[in-house]
């Protein structure tokens, strides 16, 4: 836009230029004679004699405001001196009390001629028709002729002026020089060089008139050694006109050749230096650039960007201009890392020709340097292009913050919106985040609390916080390098309540996974099911995030920041966990082959704190109902929980050199647990003592007493009474059949089963072994009948 | 590993190849479980020193709950308990309206075992003895013999339904010395609970109630009292197949079982009774079920409920539930050592193969059936037994040769779930 307008003011100016045609100077003269002379001013009237004490020898301030010298009228003081001195005879010093005379004035002065045009470099008082001004950096004179190349500016100090001055510019017209400008436009011009150039007011005219001197001076009249104070003045004049496109597009092309007369600076680039109206790249970075071409140099970061800055089709976006400070740094940050030597370019064989216009349409100067020219390349650009949107593409949120709310710069709100280059070092982010880390270990805070620790707006009483918020928080988080759980850009979840827990982790710029990955996918519903089996009893044991964590730990194709990021994710889901039943119903879709998986992670949360409640179980078996798998599946899971629990992890494993693996000898099917086989042989030897104790067999019993001491005759066997004895000794005489034996017994008053009972009681309290048996007959057990015999013989 | 005697090296190994539990020498195959043995031992001696005991062991087919139970009680006969056991069944419950309770009962009495009826009918021997002191006793004190009864079973008439059971033992002794053997079957059948009815009873003997769904636990209290006047250390009783509780249809019905187990829990844990140990076996389900396992009936879940402090490898085996863990290949590895070492009578010098001929086995077992030998490996036993068996008695062949003869009957993919009566052995 901006562009465009200076581009077409450009063409309006050099039609005008055409169709005005040649100089009515004349004209001017004798109307602004004419004014000045129809309406004197109280000044002018009274002025000249008091302010012109001092006239030169000869020379006589008349009637009319001329001045009268030897009988001829001039029109400015400097003619009649010089006639007065012509006439005196020997040459005298110029007139005018002013400081030392400049040394470029030197060759006009030594001119013979009449109408002596020099240039003014220092402060001088000069009398302009009548008026006495001190000026500075402008030509002064009446030259017996008029050359448009020399005359747009200087100042003819025979011309007219009125003093009731034009300060609003209404008699000045598009193309300006001083001798067509209206006395009264005179008046106001000198006022304002007076005044120092500096009112910001003034009609740009005016400082164009000026302007045109500074170039004739420079180019026409080649002043090198005035050139420093002409871009300093030129430089001055921009940042106060600098707002007038028109004169910023000269005055930047004149300045543009600063790199010629001045050593050139390496300055970084400015925020102005994109300001460039020109469908060419401006003459100080084709020069800059072009000596470090010479030099066999490398573009640094900042001849980069005020190449890239340069190109008339690249703007400062709004984020660029409003911080540009900003995008420097980032600029610098990232260039150098795409391009850690500087940015190499092929030297073009082309040297910098670079045409001058001038301001004042006067004349036209080719200047080259030699130096090559970096216009005619391209290649490079696109890259730095690049880089370029991409800062202000990053700066734009921080931009945007800034425009509403100009003084969070520097602040946290503002910094955390910084491109991760610059956020790192910021004091206000640094404090913020030792805040947090708090959080981190300990019980995870709400998102409530989390907003106002990230210095975010939150709109009272809500119980939602907004996306926009939560997205705000997300990218805060960001660049305080933590990860938090639930984060919607990592996996669904609801909306996040203000009192819901966040769950915050260290992880480098968020720790951002691919939520669509099926190992994450898949572990993260591993996980939430986990959790919920493990909340199902109310509590969450500590135990019970380590058998998660273990169990994420063996999971193949799962990386470290991943498995924080999923740890988070069930610390969230413990503070709050989910409603079962929506949680159950998603596991539906759950691939078939991952079902069984989903279910043995969670049994393991559900057994890590090593009890099962009656609420656990009913969440499994939901679960398993849920999955499609058999409860009796989860019957055997759960009871099996109290074999070997496994490897202990001792150290948690680090990923170092991998090593393949040598090729084990082919799994055999029969797998010995070395450790364990011990540990039951072991047992076995405890059980088999245990139980070797209560079957006592190996005792052929001392307490067969050989029979002789009995003296009772009827309890030949120790321990037994009489009829019993009896019907023992019946039986060791032969077998019986059961009627036989029944009918024994009664004779003995005794109850057949009951005397078998006893005696067998007997036996093994006595023999270690049952003596009866009763089968089809009723005998005595061969294994014991030759025991028996002695002692049946004793009785 | 002590030297076993011959005899029962024979009955082992006789019962390892018909696939059942051996009756004697359990010590010399028993594999690990030291401490869950242990424990029950240390229950048994509870009882038999007139405490109480209750276990639930809980463990997955194949786990071998049932070689477990059958230790259990062999253990309790050698320490002069009398055992009663049973499995459950659709029609043998805890609680029922319709004889189901009493089928249980009846056929746990049934099963009465001592240590010198290991294989069960004790109750006449047991009914006899207990007369035949009494008997005894009276003719020392010269007094009826009726009223020495009464005397002994005097703790009894305290007791729901003592006074028809002291009866009834009184009428069995009048029916011997009448010689009327159908009065004292009569006795003996009323015992069992073998009336449906009590008219029936009532026409048969001189007693106006039987022992009926609703007595079963009484009864077994007033059993417990009587073994323990008749001589005996206590009563252990032994349930199986408790899962049929749990496939109980019905919720009222189940937790109407469930109220009795919650009705021995407690009596069992306050100390109520005497002398009385209860060990139940059953699957992971029947406990773990919150729908309608034990776990289903709050008051049962709390007092089950693991230690909470028992984890991480600690064991707290002072709580009702003891876990057995389903056999690995190294229990396995170990069972086929010890069984050879039965075949060798204990000496390893007379060992019939070398310790790789044992993992041989199993990989070949692993190869024909796959990783259910070591889970289920009742056939896998007997498998080897009868490997050994073919090269003891054919000296000079070589194991390898044979081993790939040997072909573990368990290609049926179906069998270890088909019979449930064969599964007496799953070591």
């Amino acid at each position: 836009m901006a562009q465009t307008e200076g581009w077409l003011s450009r063409v309006a100016r050099r039609f005008g230029e055409i169709m005005s045609g040649a100089s009515d100077t004349e004209a001017t003269n004798t109307a602004s004679t004419g004014q000045r002379t129809g309406a004197p001013m109280p000044q002018a009237g009274e002025g000249p004699a008091n302010q012109y004490s001092s006239l030169p020898e000869g020379v006589k301030l008349g009637a009319n405001g001329r001045y009268v010298s030897g009988g001829f009228s001039f029109s400015t003081l400097q003619q009649a001196a010089e006639h007065a001195t012509r006439q005196a005879g020997p040459l005298a010093t110029i007139p005018v009390g002013a400081a030392a005379p400049p040394r470029a004035s030197a060759s006009f002065v030594s001119r013979p001629s009449k109408a002596p045009s020099r240039w003014l470099g220092e402060k001088t008082q000069v009398a302009v028709a009548g008026r006495t001004v001190t000026i500075s950096m402008v030509y002064y004179g009446t030259p017996s002729n008029y050359d448009a190349k020399h005359d747009k500016s200087r100042i003819d100090p025979s011309l007219a002026i009125d003093p009731r001055g034009d300060p609003a510019g209404a008699t000045l017209t598009y193309w300006q020089s001083y001798d067509r400008l209206d006395p009264r436009a005179r008046w106001t011009y000198l006022d304002w060089l007076e005044g120092g150039r500096a009112d910001p007011k003034i009609p740009i005219g005016y400082v164009f008139v000026f302007f045109y001197g500074l170039e004739q001076r420079l180019l026409v009249d080649d002043g090198r050694e005035d050139a420093s104070a002409i871009f300093a003045e030129i430089r001055r004049l921009l940042s106060i006109y600098g707002e007038q496109y028109s004169f910023q597009g000269y005055a930047s092309r004149l300045l543009a050749l600063a790199t010629i007369y001045e050593t050139p600076d390496c300055d970084p680039p400015t925020a102005a230096s994109t300001q460039s109206y020109d469908i060419e790249l401006p003459l100080d970075v084709r020069v800059r650039l072009g000596q470090r071409l010479r030099d066999d140099l490398p573009f640094d970061a900042d001849d980069a960007l005020c190449w890239v800055l340069a190109l008339p089709d690249v703007y400062l976006r709004t984020p660029g201009e409003r911080c540009f400070d900003e995008l420097l740094e980032i600029w610098r940050i990232r260039f150098s890392v795409r391009n850690p030597g500087g940015l190499r370019v092929r030297r073009p064989k082309s040297k910098i020709r670079y045409e001058y216009r001038a301001a004042s349409g006067a004349f036209n100067t080719t200047i080259t340097v030699d130096v090559p020219d970096i216009s005619g390349t391209s290649a490079p650009l696109a890259g730095l292009r690049a880089i370029l949107d991409g800062c202000m593409e990053d700066l734009a949120a921080y931009s945007r913050l800034l425009g509403r709310e100009p003084e969070s710069r520097g602040r946290l709100r503002g910094d955390l919106l910084l491109p991760l280059e610059l956020r790192r070092g910021r004091t206000s982010l640094e404090a913020c985040k030792n805040s947090l880390h708090a959080f981190v270990s300990e019980e995870p805070p709400t998102a409530l609390e989390l907003a106002r620790a990230l210095d975010l707006d939150v709109e009272p009483h809500t119980s939602k916080l907004s996306a926009i918020l939560v997205r705000q928080m997300g990218l805060a988080l960001d660049a305080l390098d933590l990860g938090f759980e639930p984060d919607r850009r990592y996996g669904p979840s609801a909306a996040l309540r203000s009192d819901a827990r966040v769950a915050l982790f260290p992880a480098s710029l968020g720790g951002a996974v691919d939520p669509e990955r099926p190992a994450y996918s898949a572990a993260r519903g591993m996980v939430e099911v986990a959790m919920l089996a493990a909340v199902s009893d109310g509590t969450v044991a500590s135990t019970e995030m380590e058998a998660i964590e273990l169990r994420l730990r063996t999971m193949p194709d799962l990386q470290e920041h991943e498995i924080v990021r999923l740890l988070a994710c069930g610390k969230a889901l413990a503070a709050d966990p989910p409603k079962v039943r929506a949680a159950l119903k998603k596991l539906a879709d759950v691939a078939p082959e991952r079902r069984a998986a989903l279910a043995a992670s969670a049994v393991e949360a559900v057994l890590a704190d090593g009890r099962v409640l009656p609420d656990e179980v009913r969440f499994l078996e939901a679960l398993h109902a849920a999955l499609g798998l058999p409860a009796s599946a989860l019957y055997s899971a759960l009871h099996r929980s109290g074999e070997d629990a496994g490897p202990v992890e001792v150290l948690p494993a680090t990923a170092g050199r991998t090593i393949p693996l040598p090729n084990e000898p082919a799994p055999s099917g029969v797998s010995i647990n070395t450790a364990r086989l011990e540990r039951i042989r072991g047992e076995t030897t405890q059980v088999s003592a245990l139980l070797a104790a209560i079957f006592v067999e190996d005792e052929p019993e001392p307490a067969i007493a050989p029979a002789p001491k009995v003296s009772e005759v009827a309890t030949a066997f120790a321990g037994l009474d009489t009829p019993h004895s009896g019907l023992l000794l019946r039986l060791i005489s032969g077998p019986m059949t059961r009627d036989e034996f029944d009918a024994a017994a009664a004779g003995l008053r005794l109850m057949p089963d009951g005397a078998i009972e006893t005696l067998n009681e007997w036996g093994f309290d006595n023999l270690g072994e049952p003596i009866v048996e009763d089968d089809d007959d009723v005998r005595i057990s061969p294994d014991v009948i030759d025991q028996l015999e002695p002692m049946g013989v004793a009785a | 590993m002590s030297t076993i005697r011959r005899k029962d090296r024979d009955l082992i190994i006789q019962a390892l190849s018909a696939g059942v539990v051996p009756r004697v020498g359990l010590q010399h195959i028993q594999v690990g479980r030291s401490q869950e043995v242990g424990a029950l031992v240390r229950d048994i001696d509870r009882v038999a020193d007139a405490g109480s005991a209750v276990r639930f062991v809980i463990g997955e087919y194949g786990a071998g709950k049932t070689f477990f139970l059958n230790l259990v009680r062999l253990i309790a006969l050698e320490r002069k308990c009398v055992t009663i056991h049973a499995d459950l069944a659709p029609d043998r419950r805890l609680h029922a309206t319709a004889g189901q309770a009493r089928g249980l009962y009846a056929e746990a009495v049934r099963n009465m075992a001592t240590r010198t009826k290991p294989e069960g009918g004790a109750l006449p021997s047991i009914v006899e003895r207990f007369v035949t002191e009494c008997v005894r006793e009276a003719e020392d004190a010269r007094c009826p013999v009726e009223r020495i009864i009464d005397r002994r079973l005097a703790p009894l008439l305290d007791m729901l339904g003592g006074h028809d059971f002291s009866t009834v033992l009184k009428t069995y002794w009048r029916a011997h010395e009448d010689g009327d053997d159908g009065l004292k079957a009569a006795a003996l059948r009323w015992l069992r609970a073998e009336y449906p009815t009590k008219t029936e009873a009532r026409q048969a003997l001189p007693v106006r109630s039987i022992i009926d769904d609703a007595d079963v636990y009484d009864t077994f209290k007033l059993l417990s009292a009587f073994v323990r006047v008749a001589g005996y250390s206590g009563l252990l009783v032994v349930f199986d197949e408790m899962v049929n509780l749990y496939k109980l249809q019905s919720s009222q019905a189940r937790n109407q079982n469930y109220e009795q187990l919650l009705r021995i829990l407690n009596d069992v844990l306050q100390g109520n009774v005497e002398g009385l140990g209860f060990v139940f076996g059953g699957t992971p389900e029947f406990l773990l079920d919150s729908r309608r396992g034990l776990y289903s009936y709050n008051a049962l879940q709390s007092r089950l409920e693991e230690n909470s402090f028992a984890t991480e490898g600690r064991i707290d085996l002072s709580g009702p539930v003891i876990r057995l863990q389903s056999l690995s290949p190294e229990d396995l590895l170990v069972l086929l050592g010890n069984i050879r070492s039965v075949f060798a009578l204990g000496d390893p010098a007379a060992f019939l193969v070398p310790d790789e001929a044992k993992t041989a086995f199993m990989e070949h077992c692993n190869k024909r059936i796959g990783e259910a030998y070591f889970r289920t490996p009742r056939n896998t036993i007997k498998a080897f037994v009868q490997f050994l068996s073919v090269l003891e008695q054919n000296p000079g062949t070589e194991w390898r040769e044979l081993i790939g003869a040997v072909s573990p009957d368990m290609e049926e993919p179906e069998e270890p779930e088909a019979d449930d009566e064969l599964v007496d052995l799953r070591i």
